[in-house]
Order: structure tokens, then C-alpha cells, then sequence
């Protein structure tokens, strides 16, 4: 198994996404399928639409990266951690 | 945030997210590097698309189904293998599985936070404004629940939990009760 950071995967490009290392995403289903590697060389475009249904859409990474920080600062102050 | 899209670059799409939101979360209790299995998180996207457990299928899902099998996928797989500070939720809760149980939930909640509700009985639609709110002793038990769960048994109650957490603090968006 191959731990990594986050920030080890994937970079971002003004046109899209450039993931960094060998991950599949082309048939990996289920819990302890074995899954070939597939490493994407072109940027993915960066979505912005939803399929109906539908969870909250989001503009960017960097809006993913600011609700994620305010979800832990939220979460800290509802523990009342020293930090 | 979730189910960008249902072509192959959403999935890249949703990977991405995750992984941004699990970095920045962890970021604000002082890791900077946590250890994530990335091929764990592209199975949770996978997984939470394919035989969705739903009788119209993913795309006529609810947002709270989309939430819900999002989440018992990801405290099923646990990709994240770095553990949260002990003095968050305490030694008892300091095991990795709590923690994925934590950030489960936290993606599930934010992905909530402004998703869409269409009602079947006329076809309109309502937004969830507000953002899901929880007590400090209600997020425990929460945590510990889901962490014990599984896709097959938890997917149905977890999806109405997270319905009825939606609605508390945004009661406009329920159906009217029902009147016998």
C-alpha cells in the first residue's frame, strides 16, 4: 500500500487538474478489488455542475480548501482544543 | 462537492475534492502531511457510484442518499491512516477509524450545506441554506456510530439522519408532516 500526502497527488494548472501519481480510476469498485494503475497525463477540467439531485456544488479548489478549514476551525472551537 | 459528474473526469474531480478537503482539514489541527490511501479514496468514488442503492439510480437520488453513501463508503475503506490530534475527540476516539468517521461526516455536512432539494409531489425545488449544526455530545455519538457502519446496513439510516439533521436547521426544506 502506498501512503502519500494529498499535496503529492495532484497539482492544479489554470486549466484543470494534473494528478502526479499512478492511481486508477477506471474500474476500482469495491472494498479489496485489486486495481490496476492508470496515470493521467492531461489536465481534468476542474467541474463546476452536479447531477441532479443535488449535493452543493463547488467553484474551485481553493472553495473546497476554505469550507474544509472553516468545517476544522468549527470543529475546534466546538472541542475547545488549545492550539 | 461530491458526485462532480458521472463521466470518468468527474471522478478525478471528486478525488480531487476529497483530497484538498482531507489536507485542509488536517492543516488547521497542525499535520500538515497526512497519510492518505488514494486508492482507497478512488474506490470510495467508484463505490458510491456504482449499484447506487436507490431504485431511480444516482441521478434521481436525494442529496441526503448521494451524502450517505458517500460517507459509509469512506468509514468502510478508511483511507486516511493518520490519526486526528488525541486531545480532539480524546484517547478513547484517537483510533484512525474514528477519524475517518469525522472527516466522513464533515464532507457529508458541507456537501449538504447549499445542495438541492426537488419534491416529488410538484416538481419544486428548495435549497438547504443553512448549515448543518451539531452539539459537541451529538457529534460524538455520531462519529462513533458511523465509524461501525457499513454500506449495506448503515447506507438507508445514515440517509435519514442526515435528513433530519437538514431539516432542524432548515425546516422550510421538509415535506409537510403527515396528517392521518
Amino acid at each position: 500500500m502506498n501512503l502519500i500526502a494529498p499535496s503529492e497527488i495532484f497539482r492544479r494548472e489554470d486549466n484543470g487538474i494534473v494528478f502526479l501519481k499512478a492511481i486508477d480510476c477506471s474500474q476500482a469498485s469495491r472494498v479489496g478489488d485489486p486495481v490496476p494503475a492508470l496515470k493521467l497525463t492531461t489536465p481534468v477540467p476542474f467541474r463546476q455542475s452536479n447531477s441532479s439531485g443535488d449535493l452543493a456544488p463547488v467553484s474551485s479548489l481553493e472553495d473546497v480548501c476554505e469550507r474544509a478549514q472553516r468545517m476544522a476551525i468549527k470543529h475546534k472551537k466546538l472541542f475547545s482544543i488549545a492550539v | 462537492m461530491l458526485f462532480a459528474d458521472l463521466s470518468d473526469e468527474g471522478v478525478y474531480a471528486d478525488v480531487a475534492n476529497i483530497l484538498t478537503f482531507i489536507t485542509s482539514y488536517f492543516a488547521q489541527f497542525g499535520v500538515e502531511s497526512p497519510s492518505v490511501d488514494a486508492q482507497a479514496i478512488v474506490s470510495v468514488v467508484r463505490s458510491m457510484r456504482q449499484d447506487f442503492p436507490h431504485s431511480a439510480g444516482v441521478e434521481q437520488a436525494s442529496p441526503f442518499k448521494k451524502a450517505a453513501n458517500f460517507a459509509c463508503w469512506f468509514v468502510a475503506q478508511k483511507p486516511v491512516r493518520t490519526q486526528l490530534p488525541s486531545d480532539f475527540l480524546g484517547e478513547e476516539l484517537s483510533d484512525t477509524k474514528y477519524t475517518n468517521a469525522v472527516l466522513a461526516l464533515s464532507i457529508a455536512i458541507e456537501a449538504l450545506h447549499g445542495a438541492t432539494l426537488t419534491w416529488r409531489c410538484d416538481g419544486s425545488e428548495h435549497v438547504l441554506e443553512n448549515e448543518i449544526t451539531l452539539s459537541k455530545h451529538s457529534f460524538v455519538d455520531i462519529v462513533e456510530a458511523l465509524a461501525g457502519g457499513s454500506p449495506v446496513t448503515h447506507f438507508k439510516l445514515v440517509s435519514v439522519l442526515l435528513e433530519q439533521m437538514a431539516y432542524k436547521t432548515n425546516p422550510d426544506c421538509q415535506y409537510p408532516d403527515w396528517k392521518t
